[in-house]
């Protein structure tokens, strides 16, 4: 990730602990409304693919008029945060959650950014204390499952019935989803690879 | 429609400024350039509150647009409530980006498509309310006559020849 100078200007006061201009905060309230906003056009596109749901039809479930869903669905700035919960209630969709970031560490160098992550994550196994007892414990059962594995017949599918076999292959993803999905920024602030994966993911399972 | 060089040697002579976004999140998938006053809007000293806001707006605006996050768009001219419009006549090929503030008037800024996922905006900001669309119109064609002589915008037939294949909440586009 590359900052340029101008972002950093931007970004000042924010990171130097100081008073922040208006003009920064109207960006930023700006910006928070405009993930709001796609994320809830990307349920509605969810949604109309699945469904078949109209805008008629979700103005009809939360009482409003099909202008008002239009109004809603065509700028931000249309949105507060009673119309964002109805629309999201109207779309049989929950907010997963609202992860954040603190800012500085957004601006750190890839490396960094991994090792941010790592952290989050929890201790790597290389930081972290091994119970040798316990990994071999798992690795004689690990082994146990190979010798199954390998007396199982080999025209034998997985699964109980053919039919579940075949629902349990991957499916090609569907080239409409993944567009939509693609180079965009999730729709809270996730990091965006993140966000595309998991999309894609989702359509995928959906669809399966 | 202009090659890249010749973007570069009108930003090299100052007579078009390259937007920046403020998101230093967000992936670039299109490009804004803007006339020398519209950049001083932008980035020159502030007048004051109101300015503020709407420079604000406006460079949240282009930053949506240049990051690829979703948009809606007119393509008909009877169409109203979007952020970005083509306007009337559509072989003038003159786009408004709307600047929209509940307390304080509209704003609208003028331009035109150079290539597919490159938009010069050329004139204004001008109040929503002040505006009489057919001389906005010439003035945006003139601006671009003096920028780029001989050179012409985009004409596409969908959105896609404007905007290329990210997501566009598109309103009455064929």
């Amino acid at each position: 990730m590359t900052i340029s100078a101008q972002q950093k200007s931007f970004l000042a006061e924010i990171l130097e602990d100081r008073p922040i201009p208006e003009a920064t905060l109207i960006y930023f309230r700006e910006r928070f409304r405009d993930k709001l906003h796609s994320a809830i056009l990307e349920a509605f596109l969810i949604r109309a693919k699945e469904k078949n749901l109209k805008q008629q039809d979700l103005a009809a479930r939360i009482h409003r008029t099909k202008g008002q869903i239009s109004r809603w669905f065509n700028t931000p700035s249309n949105l507060t945060l009673d119309s964002i919960s109805d629309l999201m209630v109207g779309l049989g969709m929950d907010f997963d959650d609202f992860p954040y970031t603190p800012i500085e560490k957004t601006l750190a160098p890839k490396e960094e950014a991994a090792q941010v992550r790592t952290e989050k994550t929890g201790p790597s196994v290389s930081k972290s204390f091994i119970d040798t007892s316990v990994l071999a414990s798992k690795l004689n059962d690990l082994n146990a499952w190979i010798k199954i594995l390998e007396s199982w017949p080999t025209s034998r599918s997985v699964g109980t019935s053919p039919e579940l076999a075949e629902t349990m292959q991957s499916k090609p993803p569907s080239g409409k989803v993944i567009n939509l999905f693609k180079n965009r920024q999730g729709p809270l602030g996730q990091n965006r690879n993140t966000f595309q994966q998991t999309g894609e993911t989702n359509a995928q399972q959906k669809q399966a | 429609m202009l090659t890249a060089d010749e973007i570069k040697s009108l930003c090299d002579q100052n007579k078009l400024f390259k937007v920046i976004p403020n998101d230093w999140r967000a992936p670039i998938e299109r490009s804004i350039y803007v006339s020398p006053d519209l950049h001083n809007f932008l980035r020159g000293p502030s007048s004051g509150e109101s300015q503020d806001r709407y420079r604000s707006k406006l460079q949240r605006l282009f930053d949506r647009f240049i990051s690829g996050q979703a948009i809606t768009v007119a393509f008909a001219p009877h169409l109203m409530g979007t952020e970005i419009k083509r306007l009337s006549p559509r072989a003038r090929e003159v786009w408004e980006f709307k600047i929209r503030d509940k307390r304080r008037p509209q704003l609208r800024v003028f331009g035109r498509f150079a290539d597919a996922k490159i938009f010069f905006a050329l004139t204004g900001p001008e109040i929503r309310q002040n505006c009489h669309y057919p001389a906005e119109i010439n003035l945006c064609e003139d601006y671009w006559r003096k920028l780029a002589p001989g050179k012409t915008p985009v004409y596409g037939r969908t959105l896609r020849d404007y905007f290329g294949s990210t997501k566009i909440l598109s309103r009455g586009n064929p």
